[in-house]
């Protein structure tokens, strides 16, 4: 096995910010001892994980040079991070376009908080070079029926939102005049976590019973607060559930508890993928090697094409196909397999990406299509 | 190019339920996420499931069916259950069969006749059965080796259960996998990779009929 791709770190700064120049400097090259540290305006190896860095100031703001070379990284998707001294005094009314729209981190640590100095660079850093996850809130669906099953979702919607879930509720989280089904099937994508609050309204719902479907069929994790003794709910009959004890003063925690046990309890999907993949090359003797930021090889020796796989738990849309077409275009003789998330890819979505490859050699899966496409890709 | 269809109508039987040691348990629902990944990775590629109706699963199967078109799924339904199927039964997505009889028996022959795979998973074992009586997953993997000795049968380890004690024994099953990749099959709790060598198993089936 060969060794990953060095990380690049592309550093932007002019004279005029020299003292915060050299203090970010000195931090990024603490922290990646292993990364390539580079003032030159060059575009980074796409397959390897890259940050451009950009000290803020009024030279860089009008650098011709630089702006251009921002651009540039803009279009390749390099992550660009803006910093500054103290984002809280910091005139960002000169900041050009390339930067303005990005979330700037400054140097001194936010009002209010004990951070140390750069840490709040460090981390961004760390991210995104895919050395530490992003931290966001957990996100929470509330299906229940309006019936018997408004009051608990109050309170669960209040307790959750205030211990830090982004949690969503349907009179809470939609707009006015907005068609209300599609919009709720859109948000149950994007959860991590669906809690059905079973009553015997719930239980005779039909909406009810698409959210759960839907949220079975996209794979987010799913629990129980059985509120009577008569459940379960036809859909989920042996589905790990919570007695709601409306006596109890502990209710809530007891319930934002269990959501986050259940949470906590799948398996990343980075990881799975691994596994698969580890399988395969084990079971074939393949060499399987990470060759960037969620981008891995795998290397089946002789004159066999190699395999280029971008694996993210994302769907599979034009960018990110466009993006691995690009990638594997830099890479000599290799061919392309973007695997998307866990769930289905619909029979229209495949229809469109086999017009959109046309005779590229892309492919296109769902995890739990991988081992069987690997094996026709690689021809073992 | 998405996956390519090339199953060619080949029907696989899916016999799997939760087995009672993990009811309320986090891998409850592994259950359903397996019925998603598989059927979805099934029709897809082209494939045809048959399997035995549950008031529970149908739904979710309809829902993953019913995107790939009409009649990709055998429903077989025990004529007894009559009235108490859920609506989903009904969908296009199904060819649904009604089967009389005292008990099971003439249902999963007609549904091991039909199918030209089979799979495995969980299910209840002797000791939390019916007193003296076999393990539905047991019968129904017994009766379609008595049909297709040569199988091809694919049994998991995925949710314990009788499936997972049949598994134990994986240099026994007929089928195109390789050992290492059986022996995975057979121990492995990952949804995904269990789903994903099955339909690496069922293209190998049809690739090479022999």
């Amino acid at each position: 096995m060969t060794d990953p791709p060095r990380p690049t770190i592309i550093f932007l700064a002019r004279d005029d910010a020299s003292n915060l120049r050299d203090r970010v400097r000195d931090l990024l090259a603490r922290n990646h001892p292993d990364a390539e540290i580079t003032t030159d305006l060059e575009l980074p190896d796409l397959a390897a994980p890259s940050i451009v860095v950009a000290v803020l100031s009024p030279e860089l703001h009008v650098d011709a040079e630089v702006q251009s070379f921002l651009k540039q990284a803009i279009d390749h998707q390099i992550p660009i991070l803006p910093v500054v001294e103290n984002l809280d005094t910091y005139d960002f009314g000169t900041t050009p376009p390339t930067v303005s729209g990005r979330n700037t981190k400054g140097w001194q640590p936010k009002g209010g908080t004990d951070a140390a100095e750069g840490a709040d660079i460090a981390e961004a850093v760390r991210i995104q070079l895919g050395e530490a996850p992003a931290p966001r809130r957990k996100r929470v669906f509330i299906s229940y029926a309006r019936r018997d099953g408004s009051a608990i979702a109050e309170a669960l919607y209040e307790h959750l939102h205030g211990h830090y879930y982004e949690v969503f509720r349907d009179t809470e989280t939609i707009e006015g005049a907005v068609e209300v089904q599609p919009r709720i099937m859109e948000e149950i994508v994007a959860r991590d976590f669906v809690l059905l609050i079973d009553t015997p309204a719930a239980r005779e719902s039909s909406w009810v019973d698409a959210e759960v479907l839907e949220a079975l069929v996209e794979r987010v994790p799913i629990g129980v607060l059985a509120v009577d003794q008569v459940g379960p709910h036809r859909l989920l009959p042996h589905v790990a559930r919570l007695a709601w004890d409306p006596k109890a003063d502990d209710r809530l925690e007891q319930a934002r508890h269990f959501i986050g046990g259940l949470i906590g309890a799948k398996e990343s999907f980075d990881q799975r993928f691994q596994r698969i993949l580890d399988a395969f090359a084990g079971v074939h003797g393949l060499d399987a090697e990470k060759a960037g930021h969620r981008l891995h090889r795998l290397s089946p020796g002789g004159k066999a094409r190699p395999l280029l796989i971008e694996a993210e738990a994302a769907r599979p849309t034009l960018e990110r196909l466009h993006r691995l077409h690009k990638t594997q275009r830099t890479q000599r003789r290799h061919r392309g397999l973007l695997v998307s998330g866990d769930q289905p890819i619909p029979p229209s979505t495949r229809d469109a990406i086999d017009w959109a490859v046309g005779r590229a050699p892309l492919s296109v899966a769902a995890l739990f299509e991988t081992y069987a496409l690997l094996e026709s890709l690689m021809d073992v | 190019m998405a996956t390519p269809r090339d199953l060619d109508n080949l029907s696989v039987f899916l016999s799997g339920s939760l087995p009672p040691n993990l009811y309320g348990t986090p891998r409850a629902l592994d259950l359903q996420q397996f019925i998603v990944a598989f059927v979805d990775g099934l029709l897809a590629a082209g494939g045809r499931l048959v399997f035995g109706g549950h008031p529970s699963l149908t739904p979710l199967v309809e829902r993953v069916a019913r995107v790939h078109g009409a009649g990709r799924v055998d429903l077989y339904q025990w004529e007894r259950f009559r009235g108490s199927e859920p609506p989903e039964a009904h969908s296009e997505a199904f060819n649904l069969h009604w089967i009389s009889g005292d008990d099971l028996t003439p249902m999963r022959e007609l549904m091991v006749e039909r199918a030209e795979a089979a799979v495995f998973l969980g299910g209840k074992t002797a000791d939390e059965g019916p007193v003296g009586g076999k393990p539905g997953i047991l019968d129904e993997y017994e009766r379609f080796l008595s049909h297709r000795s040569t199988g091809p049968v694919y049994v998991l380890g995925l949710l314990d259960g009788e499936a997972a004690r049949l598994a134990e024994t994986f240099e026994d099953h007929p089928n195109p996998l390789a050992p290492a990749e059986r022996q995975l099959l057979g121990k492995t709790t990952d949804v995904d990779l269990a789903a994903s060598l099955v339909l690496a198993g069922l293209r190998r089936q049809t690739a090479d009929p022999a």
